[in-house]
C-alpha cells in the first residue's frame, strides 16, 4: 500500500529574495550614493505610514533601486481589542506603494483599551488564543490582499495558563489561518535560553513550507536572561541554528536586523553575506547528498 | 485615576486560572505601566495575581519576568520623548526630565500605534506641570517648539501655489483673497528666543545664559524643498498677518490686524513677505471670489 504525502510549495509559493538588511536612516546616504548590491531591503511599516515628508521621499528612492518588504510592529494581531481599521487602511496604502510581496508582523499583543504598549507581549498558548488570532489573521489577509507572515517573538515570561508549546501554538495558528511564518532565528535562541526549551525542537516542529522569511539579529546577555536588542553581530549559536533551519526549509529570504548601536553599512551587509554563504553551503550539501542518493 | 482603577479591577479576575484573554492582557498592561519595580512593597497588591498568572523560570521569578516588560515600557517611551524633545530635555536636565516623562506617561498613556505621536500632548501637559525650575515658562516654550519640529516634519505633502496662478489674479481680487497655508507651517509667539537655544543644543553646544532671558520672539517652522524643517524669525506684524491668514481671514482683514502693530501700516511690506512665503512654500493656494 502506497502512503500518500501532500507536497507543499516552499515558502507558500512566494519568491526567495536572497539575503537582505533593514533600511535604517544612518545608512541612507551610503545606500543612495553607492547603491550596494543588497538582495533586498526591509522597512518598518510604521515609520512610513505618513502623509508626506522626507521619510516617504527616501522610501521612494529606495524603491527605485531595491526590492522592499514590509515588516511591522504594531498590528497587535493577538490583542483583545478590535482590529484598528485606520491602521490597516494606512498599512494597505503603504503596501500599494512598496509592492511588498508579503507582510510580516509579530505573534503577540501590543495594546489594551486605552493604551498602546509599543512592546511585543507574548500570548498564552491556549486554544482561546489560537481561535482569536486565527480569525484576525484571516480578516487582515483578506483586507490587505497579501499573505501575512507571523513572527515568533523573543519572550521573557510564560503563562501558567498555557497548554501548548510555543511551536505547536504557532503551527496551529498558521495552519488554521493559512498564513506564513517569519522565523526569527535569534528569537528562537533567546526564548529557548529564557524558558529552557530546545531551540532545534522548535525549528524542527514547524510546518517548514510556511516559512516565507527568516530574521537574524544580535542579542544581549543580561545574565539571568537574554534580551533581544538588535545591537550586535549575530551570535555563533544563532548562526548554527540558522544553518539547521535552512537545511529544513530550503532557501528562504533572510534579513539581518540591526537597530541599536548601528555599525557602518559594510559591517551590516557582511552579516547578510554570511547568511548567503551558509545558504550556499547548505544547498551544496543537499545537492551532493541527492547525487549520492541517486547513485546508490 | 483610570489607570489605577484598571489595575485594581483586573487583579482579582486575573488570579482565576480561567481568566479570559482580555482579562489577562488588561491586568498585565496595568502592571507593566507601574512606575516602581514590581518586587517593591508598593506593588504588593498585585504580587499574588502575578504569581498566579506568570510561570517564572529556573533563573527568574514571575515578578522578575514581568518586571522586564515593565522596565522596557518606561525605557522605550522615555527614550522616545528624549529624542523628540531634545531642547526641552536638555534644559530640564536628566533627573528633572525623567521625573517629567514619568508624570506625563502616567497621566497621558500612549494611545497611538506609532511612537511619533507619543509627545503630541506633551506641551499641553507641560503647560500645567509644576516644574521644580525657576524658568518654567522657558521650559514650556521649548516643549512647544520641539513638538513643532515633529509635526512639521511629518505633515501632509501639498504643493505650493503655482506662480502662474498668482500672476493671473487681478489687483481688485486680492483684498478679498484667502490664502491656504502649507499643512506643515507652524507659527509661534514666544516670550523667549527658544530657537537660538534649541539650535545650540542641536549643534552640541552649551547655550549661552543670555538665550534664556526674556525676548519676545515670533517664529515659523516650515518644511523646505529638501523636506527638512527650517526655522524663521519674523517681525510681529508679519507673524500677525500669517496667523490671521491661517485662521481664514481675507487678505484685507488680515492686514488690518497686522496694521495694529505697525503705525505706518504693513501694505508696503506685504509684497515682499508674500514673495518670501511663496519661495519657501508657505502658500498652497489663493482662493478668490471669482
Amino acid at each position: 500500500m502506497t502512503r500518500s504525502k501532500t507536497v507543499h510549495a516552499p515558502r507558500l509559493g512566494l519568491p526567495d529574495l536572497g539575503c537582505g538588511v533593514g533600511l535604517r536612516i544612518p545608512h541612507y546616504a551610503h545606500m543612495f550614493d553607492a547603491k550596494p548590491a543588497v538582495d533586498f531591503l526591509e522597512i518598518i511599516s510604521e515609520n512610513f505610514m505618513l502623509e508626506g515628508g522626507l521619510p516617504l521621499a527616501n522610501l521612494d528612492r529606495a524603491l527605485g533601486d531595491y526590492r522592499v518588504v514590509q515588516h511591522g510592529v504594531s498590528l497587535g494581531i493577538g490583542a483583545s481589542t478590535p482590529l484598528d481599521w485606520d491602521y490597516l487602511r494606512r498599512l494597505k496604502a503603504l503596501t500599494k506603494r512598496t509592492q511588498t510581496p508579503w507582510l510580516t508582523d509579530h505573534l503577540c499583543w501590543t495594546r489594551v483599551p486605552g493604551a498602546e504598549l509599543h512592546d511585543l507581549l507574548p500570548l498564552p498558548y491556549t486554544d482561546e488564543a489560537i481561535r482569536h488570532v486565527t480569525e484576525r489573521v484571516r480578516i487582515v489577509q483578506d483586507f490587505l490582499e497579501l499573505r501575512v507572515g507571523l513572527e515568533n517573538t523573543s519572550s521573557y515570561l510564560t503563562y501558567r495558563q498555557s497548554t501548548l508549546t510555543e511551536w505547536d501554538f504557532l503551527s496551529a495558528i498558521v495552519e488554521e489561518a493559512d498564513c506564513g511564518i517569519l522565523l526569527d532565528v535569534n528569537n528562537v535562541h533567546v526564548s529557548a535560553y529564557n524558558h529552557g526549551f530546545d531551540a532545534r525542537t522548535f525549528v524542527a516542529s514547524l510546518p517548514h513550507h510556511r516559512v516565507l522569511q527568516m530574521h537574524l539579529a544580535g542579542h544581549t546577555n543580561k545574565g539571568a536572561y537574554l534580551l533581544d536588542t538588535h545591537s550586535d553581530v549575530v551570535a555563533e549559536a544563532v548562526w548554527d541554528l540558522y544553518r539547521h533551519a535552512i537545511s529544513m526549509t530550503g532557501d528562504v529570504s533572510t534579513l539581518v536586523e540591526w537597530d541599536a548601536d548601528l555599525p557602518d553599512f559594510e559591517t551590516l551587509w557582511g552579516q547578510a553575506k554570511r547568511a548567503a554563504a551558509i545558504r550556499d553551503e547548505v544547498r551544496q550539501a543537499r545537492s551532493g547528498g541527492d547525487r549520492e542518493g541517486d547513485a546508490t | 485615576m483610570r489607570y489605577g482603577r484598571l489595575v485594581l479591577e483586573a487583579t482579582a479576575k486575573a488570579m482565576r486560572p480561567d481568566a479570559t484573554l482580555s482579562e489577562l492582557q488588561e491586568f498585565l498592561a496595568g502592571v507593566i505601566r507601574r512606575s516602581e519595580n514590581l518586587g517593591a512593597p508598593a506593588n504588593a497588591d498585585v504580587h499574588d495575581a502575578l504569581l498566579g498568572l506568570v510561570a517564572g523560570s529556573a533563573r527568574l521569578t514571575p515578578l522578575e519576568q514581568a518586571d522586564i516588560y515593565r522596565e522596557q515600557f518606561w525605557l522605550r517611551h522615555r527614550d522616545s520623548l528624549d529624542e523628540d524633545f531634545p531642547a526641552f530635555a536638555y534644559f530640564l536636565g536628566r533627573d528633572a526630565f525623567r521625573a517629567f516623562a514619568r508624570a506625563y506617561l502616567t497621566a497621558v498613556p500612549p494611545t497611538s500605534f506609532t511612537l511619533r505621536d507619543l509627545g503630541l500632548a506633551l506641551p499641553a501637559f507641560a503647560d500645567h506641570y509644576d516644574f521644580p525650575h525657576a524658568k518654567a515658562a522657558f521650559a514650556r516654550e521649548l516643549a512647544h517648539f520641539d513638538l513643532g519640529f515633529i509635526t512639521t516634519f511629518d505633515a501632509a505633502a501639498r504643493e505650493p501655489v503655482a506662480s502662474e496662478k498668482v500672476s493671473a489674479i487681478g489687483a481688485d481680487a486680492w483684498p478679498d483673497a484667502r490664502l491656504e497655508l502649507a499643512p506643515g507651517l507652524a507659527l509661534f509667539a514666544f516670550e523667549h528666543a527658544v530657537h537660538t537655544y534649541r539650535s545650540a543644543v542641536r549643534r552640541g553646544e552649551a547655550p549661552s545664559a543670555a538665550t534664556i532671558e526674556a525676548r519676545p520672539t515670533r517664529l515659523a517652522l516650515y518644511r523646505g524643498d529638501d523636506l527638512r524643517v527650517h526655522q524663521l524669525e519674523m517681525a510681529p506684524s508679519e507673524y500677525e498677518l500669517l496667523v490671521a491668514l491661517r485662521d481664514g481671514a481675507s487678505l484685507s482683514a488680515a492686514c488690518e490686524r497686522a496694521n495694529a502693530l505697525e503705525p505706518e501700516g504693513v501694505e508696503a511690506s506685504v509684497g515682499g513677505w508674500f514673495a518670501t512665503w511663496a519661495r519657501r512654500g508657505f502658500v498652497c493656494d489663493v482662493v478668490t471670489g471669482t
